[in-house]
């Protein structure tokens, strides 16, 4: 298996704010090619100062920032912000149509006049797109708008995408579709393109990505492969609703239990490594309890959030 | 309906062709200027033309037509000039190259002066329709004839045996001076009755060919009246009811007449050269506005603004409260010195910090807009204390005045020299800035 290429990498980066004295501490991260990571954590804890790190946007007060192996010096600023692209929160409004936006960012990006509808119409298709190419910002959705942002990125073939919160205003089924177009994105040799993502959808992030980081208080509390999430831990987590009490649950489970949370009608259980999901749900079947919702967080950073 | 609508197809063409080929022309709009600026002049210009004009009611007021069209000249080049905000090569980290940024100053140069047409377009095609409704010769010809009986209405003559002297002002002298009463100009002139009636005669026909206020005398009748040293009552009201002398009001009418027979601005080599200077600032400043946030550039602008308060206060501190001495201009400029050196300071520290400076960039944008117009201070400040040492009635004075025209229009060419040097020397600076990390 070839080992990755790392994109963009850093160590022992610092960034404190005066005002209000955040700081990011000794982060050391490392984002490689054809991956998607996702950066997790709660509101206030650093996740957008950590991506406008990575994306150039916030200078940083100690450590030390590789691109593509080589240390960023003052004068490669530019050259490195050519192949990086961020597309924040809030994405800036576009002015007039929407094919005539991505036509002037391929022809800033020279991309030869008559090979530029060719082009543009197969990113269009690919991203299903086509039809709404024509209208404007106003007249699309937010999700087709976040759509269109990464397409217009995508045209000058970043290395590096850094994304805030892209899904935040998404349903479900936008939500899938933009992580799917994603990795395939990711998949595709042609970009070469490394995507660092932050969000507040847990499972989306975890099911889409390949690395994820738990970030607290402004230091790195988790930063691996989403299926190294857990492991070795000396605990499952389990949560759940339905019909269900703590008292039925900690009769089923005697010993096995280790503590048992209610939060409204979410009932959060925390079990010895010896009770599974599957023989957890069995017992209350078995119980005749109806089951409205059940989810494994022995192995996700959703553990973490407490 | 849209506004699309009104766009004719070679328009749309001409701007995808724009887009796909030459983004850095495109992000300009010039074609959609050049094309509505022409149309918009053509219609002003036809139909000032088609109202014609019409010497006996009518004076070659240019100020009207000026004001009502400043307003609607401002709103188009505020539209244009946030729509220049909408697109953007640099900031986008698209290609380009100084030569693009050169193309797109006198792009703006161009679009700025062609917004600025249509509030001279009127006064042009007023001058037009003067110069189509009185030929040259006509002109000068009426001229004379006013100011030959000019002195028949004004007690300027003196009855002797059969002879008539008149003092009068042989020529008058439209190209630069139309006041009569110069009295270098004046001399006597002898003239016998005959010839005084037909120049009287004359005079009146002139007269009221450039006026609805007719003079309803003889020639006998006004030259009774001088003979007898009887003030000959003349229509006292010009057109618009004010009180004024008559004849003096038909010859500066006749005189701007004459004027306008150059055109009404745009002929005038000394107008051109203040107007490129405004066109010139103001391109400056656009382009400064496409290579700067817009947050520094309305910080910028608000500094220029305020700065003349500011060059009070320290004027103040330093000639008042620190009690330097105040040696008039020089001090003014010694302040402007002080503030451009600051303003480098503040400017070049970030630079060599290899850090973004919020401060640092709008600095730079005041020294970009300060350097030219310095120069232009300084030559000002030459001016007031040169002048001083000449008496404007003396012949050194011409010399003087010379000399300060030469030395002003190496002043204006040595600006624009420094503005567009500026342009390359400042475009690494706000590409470099653009592109470092901030501080929060």
């Amino acid at each position: 298996m070839n080992q990755p290429t790392s994109i963009w990498e850093c160590s022992n980066v610092g960034k404190s704010y005066s005002n209000n004295g955040f700081a990011l501490k000794n982060i050391n991260l490392t984002i490689n090619a054809g991956e998607i990571t996702g950066i997790v954590g709660e509101n206030g804890n650093g996740k957008t100062t950590l991506l406008r790190v990575v994306a150039g946007e916030l200078d940083i007060d100690a450590g030390q920032i590789q691109f593509m192996g080589s240390a960023i010096e003052s004068a490669d600023w530019r050259s490195f912000k050519e192949q990086i692209t961020y597309i924040p929160q809030r994405i800036p409004k576009w002015y007039g149509y929407l094919r005539t936006n991505l036509v002037f960012q391929a022809s800033i990006h020279g991309i030869p006049s008559n090979e530029i509808d060719t082009r543009l119409n197969i990113l269009l298709d690919e991203l299903g797109l086509q039809k709404y190419a024509d209208l404007k910002w106003s007249e699309i959705s937010t999700g087709y708008r976040l759509r269109f942002q990464l397409a217009k990125m995508l045209i000058g073939k970043p290395k590096l995408l850094v994304l805030d919160e892209p899904i935040a205003n998404l349903d479900i089924k936008a939500q899938e579709k933009f992580l799917t177009d994603l990795q395939r994105i990711v998949a595709n040799d042609e970009f070469q393109t490394a995507v660092i993502m932050s969000s507040q959808q847990l499972h989306e992030v975890e099911s889409f990505s390949d690395n994820v980081v738990f970030i607290k208080d402004g230091d790195i509390k988790y930063s691996g492969k989403v299926e190294d999430v857990g492991q070795g831990r000396k605990e499952n987590t389990f949560e759940l609703s339905g019909s269900m009490t703590k008292e039925l649950i900690e009769n089923l489970f005697k010993d096995e239990i280790i503590s048992i949370q209610v939060n409204g009608k979410n009932i959060s259980v925390t079990t010895t490594m010896v009770i599974s999901g599957e023989a957890l749900v069995t017992g209350l079947l078995k119980a005749e309890c109806k089951l409205d919702y059940f989810r494994d967080i022995s192995s996700s950073t959703k553990k973490m959030f407490s | 309906m849209t506004l699309d609508s009104f766009i004719p197809k070679f328009l749309k063409k001409l701007d995808s062709t724009l887009l796909r080929k030459y983004p850095n022309l495109w992000v300009t709009n010039i074609h959609y200027v050049v094309f509505y600026t022409l149309i918009f002049d053509s219609i002003l210009y036809g139909l000032t033309r088609l109202k014609g004009f019409a010497i006996t009611s009518e004076t070659s007021d240019t100020i009207t037509p000026v004001s009502l069209m400043i307003v609607p000249a401002i709103l188009i080049f505020v539209f244009w000039f946030i729509k220049q905000a909408r697109y953007n090569v640099d900031k986008n980290y698209g290609r380009s190259n100084i030569g693009h940024d050169y193309q797109n100053f006198f792009v703006y140069v161009l679009s700025i002066f062609l917004i600025i047409t249509t509030v001279f377009i009127i006064p042009e095609g007023l001058s037009d329709n003067m110069k189509s409704a009185i030929p040259l010769e006509q002109l000068e010809s009426d001229t004379d004839k006013l100011n030959k009986g000019y002195a028949y209405f004004h007690r300027e003559v003196t009855f002797v045996d059969d002879e008539i002297v008149s003092r009068r002002s042989p020529v008058l002298i439209l190209r630069d001076y139309y006041y009569i009463s110069n009295s270098h100009t004046f001399k006597k002139v002898k003239v016998n009755r005959e010839i005084a009636l037909n120049e009287i005669k004359d005079f009146i026909a002139t007269h009221n060919k450039y006026t609805n206020h007719k003079i309803d005398l003889t020639a006998s009748q006004v030259l009774e009246k001088a003979q007898n040293d009887i003030n000959v009552r003349l229509p006292q009201y010009d057109e618009f009811g004010n009180y004024i002398q008559s004849v003096d009001s038909k010859l500066e009418k006749m005189h701007r007449i004459y004027k306008h027979r150059e055109g009404a601005m745009f002929a005038n080599s000394d107008f051109l050269k203040v107007l490129f200077g405004i066109v010139g600032f103001l391109a400056l400043a656009t382009w400064m506005f496409k290579n700067v946030h817009w947050k520094n550039f309305l910080a910028a602008a608000i500094t220029i603004l305020l700065s003349p308060l500011v060059a009070g206060v320290i004027a103040i501190i330093l000639f008042s409260l620190l009690q330097f001495r105040d040696n008039g201009s020089g001090s003014i400029f010694a302040v402007i010195i002080l503030l451009n050196i600051t303003s480098f300071l503040w400017f070049i520290i970030p630079v060599l910090n290899k850090k973004y400076s919020y401060m640092g960039v709008i600095n730079g944008i005041l020294l970009q807009l300060w350097l030219p117009f310095s120069v232009l201070f300084y030559s000002l400040m030459v001016y007031e204390t040169s002048r001083r040492r000449y008496d404007y009635y003396s012949d050194n004075y011409e010399e003087f005045h010379n000399w300060w025209e030469s030395y002003f229009m190496n002043t204006y060419w040595i600006g624009w020299a420094l503005l567009l040097i500026s342009i390359p020397v400042m475009k690494r600076f706000y590409k470099y800035m653009w592109a470092l990390p901030k501080s929060k």
